[in-house]
């Protein structure tokens, strides 16, 4: 069934952005008096034992730890990650001043003049490195930042009986989102108050983390989102890293000063997505029916805690992926290394996890000698199955129709069977999922989205969230799902840009969760609005998050219940052809099916399927990213290579419809879910081209030319 | 604020570069990325610059005593849309990075910044080509092969500039009847540094082949050509040629 | 010739610049001219967010140097979202779905308008080796390919 909802519309920001009129930051702010430069520690791990500072001219300043008015620390999920580094740098490029003045010139001038002396100590640069306490402990007792364990039916016992047990390794690596718009900031006083313009993800995030550290009310600390360059969860918790520091400078000298990254500081200094490494074992009895999988996943967090445990969470919630099997052990743990933070990237631990599952699916296949798409589908859930956290697939799945028409539409099974016989060639298939919105009781206890309706005497209805657009076309979308729920035009709602002053906390644009659930708050505000609606006056309509009904009740601690009330399920296909000289791969087709539930534009979301696509395949072979002592190799963007217009062919897709009763207009997540297919979709197609496991992304032709030489 | 001139003749830029050492620019795509400031900053190029891009002299490509001379300041969109350059060398131009750099980024550029990877010297190395250098005392004509020092090194002196790349006529008029193959692998499809180029050129006789021509950039610390491998007529079997090669001819 | 002003046209109007001739053209355009339509994504010559035609040639303004566009003509997505020509690729751009984030879309705009002046009907080919230059991270390109196809398509007789 098609919904009215889903046919397109042109986007409210479309024109503007094409035409150049869009102002981002450094448009918005093309001038400013004052600039300001990061000076970041060149060590991964150190005591600063003598800092010498140059004498400053009058406008300009150097700001560290000693300006800090409040707690020297950034209040994300827990509060390790300081304003400015004091005693201890633990990452190299960790910021230890921001040096500020009118003159560019003369900011860098006195930036090099500034000299740290450290006692550098030994650093942890690997998850062993981290276990074994290198260097001394750096965080809890264990270096382990957070541990999540799940166990789901009885794994021993299944272990205990068991005819076969298979194991492999499967490891991901780094990834720098490049949103093309640069880390960007422009802070200033005003009145009593600090007011921040920033291109960010989640204003009142950034709010939270500058309270405690310039010990001032909330009310008095204004964080104004600017037009948004890109963000794919680079500018969800980062942007608290570089307004700590210029709140703190601003709180001092009471200037408009303006913090741009340059491309490479951008590159070498924000946070990446986390390298995992996951190891499944499984139990497989005579007939070649896994009993049990004990998994032991494992994430590189970097320096400090940042939202790891979260991502952590969505990582062990999803690593079972779209499968039913009955016992389950998982021990999660992301560990603290010196290296700059890992942090949210589109799909958040769900892209490691589908990787490592689905890679694995195909090693049983494999082993046991079977089809590695015929093995899977005895496994598949179905509505009313048990999830690993004993919570419930409320939904209907439509698995087996996604798998059809994703077949039909790339002819799988045919090119499967011949390119047995063809070496180079290899087409690779996955499964996956993503629940929707914030893992276990985030959305209930902790975010408690909020949103308001604003009609205007001239009946112009306003949305006021503290969601951004940024890209994803969210100011579309909602404007959509309120004009929908009034039967007014599209033209007659608007999107109100989120500032902190303004719009209430509708929460952080993160996880999938902006038009499934705080769409849905629109509408049902939409909804209330349309009853109580009197022409030619002033309302508004205050809108409060509910949880859905019917749910498993959510136990953080005992990790027990619905880990998500919805999920978002995609089938990917990918064809390919390696060089059988330069173990180049040249992708030839990709083939993409959906469950979002409902699309609300369906242009928009198949820009989201091309655009998840894409970036997932960069990621899975081009996107070479590795750090040396700390220091990542690839320090321009001639060497971390993302995909161009040249790399891949287009993307053909479908999307299945499959209404979810709490999203708007049964609208799921769909943002970060396509991306979490492609890499092993790729590794299975390079696997069958080269006949060799493969076990890790990015598929690097070196790797590849290795397994090839070992083959011979 | 650096020096910076901007002469309006060869002959200007000749006497600019002998009495104050300016360094040419044209097209900016190597200089002032490698020498890029903090954003808004003007780059930070030590010593004089000279701007080259608008010297008329040294944008033509013609033929000259049996050679095809192509001017150092020609943009190499314009040396790759021009029919009379040799299929080898418009193979490379056209993998070198994207159409807005080809637009700025010359030849001479290309060969003066003597990357290992420099995308134009592996053919520029096949043909024989030879590079023409310019000072106001006078002019001599190099061996491609000898231009290239190390990296990022090669035998302009402080006075000189290059006035041309020139390829010989003789292989221009027959590379056409030859076996060509140039290959680049890069990490992505456009606008990548080449991790490995191969040019390679040969006659075939009577199924033999001879004059064989093979040229390596991106494996050493200059690109090099492999003339000891190619001192033998081989007999050409069609293995030898990979089946589906883009360019393969 | 040391240090002469540099004169040079915007979008059709006469410009005097008297600065430090290895300014890059990106921060005249933007700080001087406030003209900032065109974008630094990278400053490297990589990303193409500050794709400028510079005599109808596509560039990255972010490596030209000042000192090197005496006498040469600069069209920014200001310039050229006054002509029929820009109206027509920015309507298609809309209408395609090829605008996400933004942050690329003028540069890629600039790259569409070379691309129809060089081949008002280019195949998809020819578009995607012409957009190579401008990298995007958010829509995969294949909205912009549709978008240029579109354009082309719409804006017969224009290119």
């Amino acid at each position: 069934m098609s919904h009215s909802i889903s046919n397109a519309v042109r986007r409210k920001d479309a024109v503007a952005k094409a035409s150049g009129t869009t102002e981002y930051l450094s448009d918005q702010f093309l001038h400013s008096p004052y600039h300001a430069k990061c000076f970041y520690s060149t060590v991964s791990r150190g005591k600063i034992i003598s800092r010498s500072l140059p004498d400053l001219p009058e406008d300009y300043y150097i700001i560290g730890a000693d300006h800090v008015p409040g707690t020297n620390s950034l209040h994300m999920i827990i509060d390790d990650w300081p304003v400015f580094a004091d005693k201890e740098v633990r990452y190299l490029g960790q910021i230890i001043y921001l040096v500020i003045g009118p003159d560019k010139e003369k900011v860098l001038e006195l930036h090099s003049r500034i000299k740290i002396e450290y006692q550098e100590l030994d650093p942890c640069y690997s998850l062993e490195d981290s276990a074994s306490l290198l260097g001394g402990v750096q965080h809890g007792e264990d270096n382990v930042f957070t541990r999540y364990d799940i166990h789901h039916g009885n794994v021993e016992d299944a272990f205990a009986g068991t005819v076969k047990i298979l194991e492999n390794e499967y490891y991901t690596g780094y990834q720098e989102h490049v949103y093309m718009e640069p880390q960007s900031m422009f802070a200033f006083w005003e009145n009593d108050s600090f007011v921040l313009h920033a291109s960010a993800q989640c204003p009142f995030y950034i709010r939270k983390s500058l309270v405690g550290a310039l010990g001032m009310e909330p009310e008095k600390v204004r964080i104004i989102q600017t037009a948004t360059g890109g963000a794919f969860g680079g500018k969800e918790h980062f942007p608290d890293v570089l307004a700590g520091p210029l709140a703190v400078a601003v709180y001092h000298i009471r200037q408009p000063v303006k913090l741009v990254l340059d491309r490479k500081e951008d590159l070498a200094y924000t946070i990446k997505r986390h390298p995992s490494s996951i190891s499944i074992r499984t139990a497989v009895d005579g007939d070649g029916t896994i009993l049990a999988h004990d998994i032991n996943l494992r994430l590189d967090g970097g320096a400090f805690a940042s939202c790891s445990a979260v991502v952590l969470a969505r990582a062990v919630f999803t690593v079972s992926n779209v499968y039913n099997v009955p016992n389950v052990r998982i021990c999660g743990r992301v560990f603290c290394t010196n290296k700059v933070p890992s942090d949210a990237f589109r799909g958040f631990g769900a892209p490691q996890a589908v990787f490592a599952m689905e890679s694995h699916m195909n090693y049983l296949a494999y082993e046991l000698g079977v089809d590695p798409l015929a093995f899977r589908q005895p496994y598949l859930l179905k509505q009313g199955d048990a999830t690993i956290t004993e919570g419930k697939v409320h939904e209907k799945v439509l698995l087996p129709e996604m798998t059809e028409r994703a077949l039909e539409m790339s002819g799988y099974k045919e090119k499967y069977e011949r390119y047995k016989n063809i070496p180079g060639k290899g087409i690779g298939f996955s499964y996956f999922l993503h629940g929707c919105g914030f893992t276990g009781n985030g959305e209930r206890d902790l975010i408690k989205a909020r949103i308001y309706l604003k009609k205007d005497e001239q009946d112009h209805v306003f949305i006021y969230a503290s969601n951004v657009e940024m890209g994803q076309g969210l100011s579309t979308t909602f404007c959509k799902v309120a004009s929908k729920a009034l039967d007014i035009p599209f033209d007659q709602v608007d999107f109100v840009g989120p500032d902190t002053a303004i719009v209430p906390d509708s929460g952080p644009t993160v996880a999938s969760r902006s038009i499934s659930v705080v769409g849905y708050l629109v509408q049902k505000a939409a909804e209330r609005l349309k009853e109580e609606w009197v022409p030619g006056e002033q309302q508004m309509i205050t809108q409060d998050y509910s949880p859905p009904e019917g749910l498993v009740e959510w136990d953080q601690e005992a990790l027990k219940g619905d880990a998500y009330p919805a999920y978002s399920w995609g089938v990917n296909i990918v064809e390919v052809e390696v060089d059988p000289l330069t173990c180049e791969v040249d992708t030839k087709g990709i083939w993409g099916v959906y469950d979002v539930g409902v699309p609300i534009d369906r242009q928009i979301v198949e820009g989201q399927i091309i655009g998840g696509m894409v970036q997932a395949l960069g990621y899975s072979h081009l996107e070479k990213l590795e750090n040396r002592d700390g220091r990542f190799k690839q320090a321009t963007m001639a060497d971390y290579m993302i995909p161009t217009s040249m790399d891949f062919p287009s993307t053909e897709k479908d999307i299945l419809d499959n209404p979810f009763e709490y999203g708007a207009f049964g609208a799921k997540g769909a943002g970060e879910m396509v991306f979490d297919g492609a890499a092993p979709a790729f590794g299975a197609a390079v696997s069958q081209a080269v006949d060799a496991i493969i076990d890790e992304v990015p598929v690097l032709p070196e790797t590849l030319m290795e397994l090839t030489d070992e083959g011979q | 604020m650096v020096n910076f001139y901007c002469p309006e003749t060869l002959e200007e830029a000749l006497s600019v570069r002998s009495d104050h050492g300016a360094v040419p620019l044209a097209g900016g795509t190597d200089l002032m990325v490698r020498f890029e400031n903090w954003s808004s900053l003007p780059a930070g190029i030590p010593g004089p610059v000279m701007s080259v891009g608008q010297l008329e002299e040294l944008k033509y490509i013609r033929e000259e005593d049996g050679q095809l001379c192509i001017g150092a300041a020609l943009p190499l969109n314009q040396v790759l849309e021009d029919q009379r350059i040799p299929r080898s060398l418009a193979a490379a131009l056209d993998e070198i990075a994207a159409p807005s750099l080809r637009n700025l980024a010359t030849l001479a550029g290309n060969i003066q910044n003597a990357s290992p990877a420099a995308d134009s010297v592996p053919p520029l190395l096949i043909m024989d080509a030879r590079v023409r250098l310019l000072s106001s005392a006078g002019s001599r004509t190099v061996d491609m092969g000898d231009f290239i020092t190390g990296p990022g090194k090669t035998v302009l002196k402080e006075d000189e500039i290059i006035e041309s790349v020139r390829i010989p006529m003789d292989f221009v008029n027959k590379e056409a009847a030859g076996i060509l193959s140039y290959r680049k692998v890069g990490t992505r499809k456009a606008n990548a540094l080449s991790k490995l180029s191969v040019c390679f050129w040969a006659e075939t006789e009577k199924g033999v082949l001879k004059d064989i021509r093979l040229a390596l950039g991106a494996v050493a610390a200059t690109v090099v050509r492999l003339k000891e491998a190619c001192a033998r007529p081989a007999p050409l079997r069609r293995s030898a040629c990979r089946r589906d090669g883009p360019s393969c001819r | 010739m040391k240090d002469n002003k540099i004169e040079f046209t915007v979008n059709g109007g006469k410009k005097v610049y008297d600065g430090d001739p290895l300014r890059r053209l990106l921060d005249v355009l933007r700080e001087d001219l406030e003209l900032p339509g065109a974008k630094e994504g990278c400053g490297e010559g990589e990303c193409g967010a500050c794709s400028v035609l510079l005599d109808g040639k596509l560039v990255n303004s972010c490596v030209v140097a000042m000192g090197t566009i005496g006498g040469k003509d600069v069209l920014t997505v200001e310039g050229l979202k006054e002509t029929e020509q820009g109206k027509c690729i920015i309507e298609a751009y809309a209408d395609a779905g090829a605008v996400q984030c933004g942050f690329c879309t003028p540069g890629m705009v600039m790259a569409s308008e070379a691309i129809l002046r060089e081949n008002p009907e280019p195949d998809e080919q020819t578009i995607r080796k012409g957009l190579s230059g401008n990298l995007c991270r958010c829509t995969g390109y294949d909205q912009i390919v549709d978008a240029v196809k579109l354009a082309s398509e719409r804006g017969k007789g224009l290119w």
